[in-house]
């Protein structure tokens, strides 16, 4: 699972990790994750206890599931801007539906998510438009249906749904983590182990050899789309979970940590580069950092420009690194 | 090379006729809807109204037409209302303005940078930075605005000459200089070489580098500007706006509603005066009707997609029919 699938198509341009390059570093992310948890233990006393690792966690799966939504289409050398507003929509769903019946709810929000995800994709692959540009309009399309049925944040969901997901045993969430890591071995089992994970990597690394090689890019693309809108969607079923209720903008921050995450996780932006594996690696850093600095007593503003300026610092390196500039 | 920039010349002004026309079309359907917009008072509210929009738009104008995107404009304009505004501290004026454009210059130009230089995506670049500005936002004010603007210079802002308030004055008069620049300067060919092939216009030896640096640095100039009239208009700084509209998502969808492509190398500032006019049009006939901001939400981020795909449909049947 650490090493990427054997391109089939053109080795030696597209997925070929060149030695050196930060993309087949997988180490060294779940080593800065081992290092933070040894500086946390070293300052913060309370930092290595049962309550502060199941904090993390909760934390974490939502920042994991986005970020390996936003992974999967920025693999087809795609991006997308809706991931944060289906996590808020969801909620609102959620929040409306959950009172009549909770399998109910749960299905819509899925179905509202797939919806978003073929629009989103059909958009990118049939009316041509570029993938910034009609997800970036699909995040204001979403976020107004959000508004419309909760224009404040509301609504409560019943509480066998929180206690489900929040269920803990011996002080961890078993029950979110379990179901997180059996979504992410689903994902990883279909992008590694399966065909259509080869598929994804040649379209996203070249997009002309594999359509000649017989690849056909465009449904791959509307899929991989309708996946990251699910994931987006589970995503915001954890959120839930954990809010108890609807807020149209609780999606917001979760965008940008989607790019954060997946471009440490070693995405490459132009595509058909990067481990997922290593993406839920750096969801884990990310969500310890956090708990970190507010250990210590950062402002949580201050989080977000250490962010926005790590994000910076990191792409601009492995433009420095790479020969074809800025694809990680 | 010169004979393909005399062919193309003419069908550039027949597709800014065909989106002055459909502007006209639009202007006359709404107003039969609604026909209270039809009042003198409310066409010079019109031009007031849409003065800020309309000078974030015209760098906007020029990113898009190097196939970028800024995301940073609204936050350059909280931030630099935020600090002129305590900088004048209801005094002085001359240099508050000065650092204030100075700081949203640099900010554009580091964009620039960070995409010319180290090939980041513009939409990457300019949502890390926005981020990053939010972030320096809240930590200095922690949410409570403090200083004002002179009382002569927001009399002097809300004054009109010639019956046109002085902020559309400024807009008007913006626009008209970088729609000469863009027209009649080298740089503003190399702006068009760089949108509509930057790999052709380094190998024609143009400093692409270069002019998306200047390109971004302009964005945020004017920005800057927009929010020292904001402050200077409302008399107080604001910390951030009301509604969930911004100048982000409305100066690209002005910018796009005035025909400028997004593919980019298509499109110029005189578009987006068309296209700023008619979305502040079109939105305050929605406010008229009662319309709610999450219906107006929803239709800003339709017409960002659909809207360029039929300009592009009509500007290439333009240009068929033409070089026939």
């Amino acid at each position: 699972m650490e090493q990427a699938p054997d391109n089939p198509v053109a080795p030696e341009q597209s997925i070929g990790f060149k030695p050196g390059s930060p993309a087949s570093a997988g180490w060294i992310i779940w080593s800065i994750l081992a290092a933070l948890w040894i500086i946390g233990a070293m300052i913060a006393p309370n930092f290595i206890t049962v309550q502060n690792l199941s904090n993390v966690l909760i934390k974490a799966i939502p920042v994991i599931l986005v970020s390996l939504s936003q992974a999967v289409v920025l693999l087809v050398a795609c991006f997308d801007f809706t991931v944060g507003s289906v996590v808020s929509l969801v909620t609102v769903i959620m929040s409306h539906l959950a009172d009549i019946s909770i399998p109910l709810a749960v299905a819509a929000s899925l179905l509202a998510a797939v919806a978003i995800g073929l629009i989103n994709g059909f958009g990118v692959v049939i009316l041509r438009v570029n993938s910034v540009i009609m997800t970036f309009g699909m995040l204001y399309v979403v976020q107004g249906i959000s508004f419309y049925f909760r224009p404040y944040p509301g609504g409560l969901v019943p509480f066998s749904f929180v206690d489900f997901l929040g269920f803990k045993y011996a002080g961890f969430p078993v029950v979110s983590a379990g179901l997180c890591a059996l979504i992410c071995l689903t994902l990883l089992t279909f992008v590694y182990k399966r065909q259509i994970g080869q598929h994804l990597y040649a379209t996203g690394a070249n997009e002309e050899v594999a359509q000649r090689v017989g690849i056909r890019t465009t449904r791959l693309r509307v899929t991989a789309y309708v996946v990251s809108a699910v994931l987006a969607g589970l995503a915001g079923l954890f959120v839930t979970a954990v809010t108890g209720t609807g807020d149209a903008l609780i999606g917001q921050s979760y965008l940008f940590q989607s790019f954060i995450v997946a471009l440490l996780g070693g995405m490459a932006i132009t595509g058909g580069r990067g481990n997922l594996f290593n993406v839920i690696g750096a969801g884990l850093i990310v969500a310890t950092l956090s708990s970190l600095l507010n250990h210590i007593g950062v402002n949580n503003w201050y989080q977000d420009v250490m962010l926005g300026a790590l994000l910076l610092v990191v792409l601009g390196v492995r433009s420095l690194y790479s020969t074809t500039g800025g694809d990680g | 090379m010169t004979r393909q920039a005399r062919i193309s010349i003419s069908p550039n002004y027949v597709n800014f006729a065909i989106i002055l026309a459909l502007a006209g079309l639009l202007w006359a359907v709404i107003g039969l809807i609604v026909p209270q917009l039809f009042s003198a008072q409310y066409a010079a509210n019109l031009m007031q109204d849409a003065a800020l929009l309309g000078i974030v738009a015209i760098g906007q104008t020029l990113v898009i037409l190097t196939r970028g995107i800024d995301l940073t404009v609204a936050a350059i304009v909280i931030l630099v209302n935020i600090l002129a505004g305590e900088l004048m501290a209801g005094e002085t004026v001359l240099l508050p303005a000065l650092i204030g454009l100075a700081i949203g210059t640099l900010v554009g130009a580091l964009n620039g940078i960070g995409i010319a230089m180290f090939k980041i995506p513009p939409i990457i670049m300019t949502l890390a930075a926005m981020i990053i500005l939010e972030g320096v936002v809240f930590l200095h004010t922690q949410g409570v605005v403090r200083g004002s603007a002179p009382d002569t210079l927001v009399a002097w802002v809300n004054a009109k000459s010639l019956g046109m308030s002085h902020m559309a004055l400024i807009w008007l008069g913006a626009s008209a200089l970088m729609i000469l620049c863009l027209r009649l300067t080298v740089w503003g060919r190399q702006v068009q070489a760089v949108g509509a092939n930057a790999e052709a216009a380094a190998m024609a030896g143009v400093p692409v580098a270069r002019t998306l640096i200047s390109v971004y640095a302009i964005s945020g100039f004017m920005a800057a500007l927009a929010g020292i009239l904001l402050v200077s208009y409302l008399g107080n700084p604001v910390v951030r706006f009301t509604g969930q509209s911004s100048y982000m998502l409305d100066s690209i969808a002005a910018v796009v509603i005035g025909g400028t492509l997004l593919t980019g190398g298509h499109g110029g500032v005189e578009r987006t005066v068309i296209g700023v006019l008619i979305f502040k049009f079109l939105f305050s006939a929605l406010v008229i009707l009662q319309v709610g901001i999450e219906v107006r939400m929803m239709l800003t981020g339709v017409v960002i997609i659909i809207v360029p795909i039929l300009y592009a449909r009509l500007f290439r049947m333009v240009e068929n029919s033409l070089t026939q």
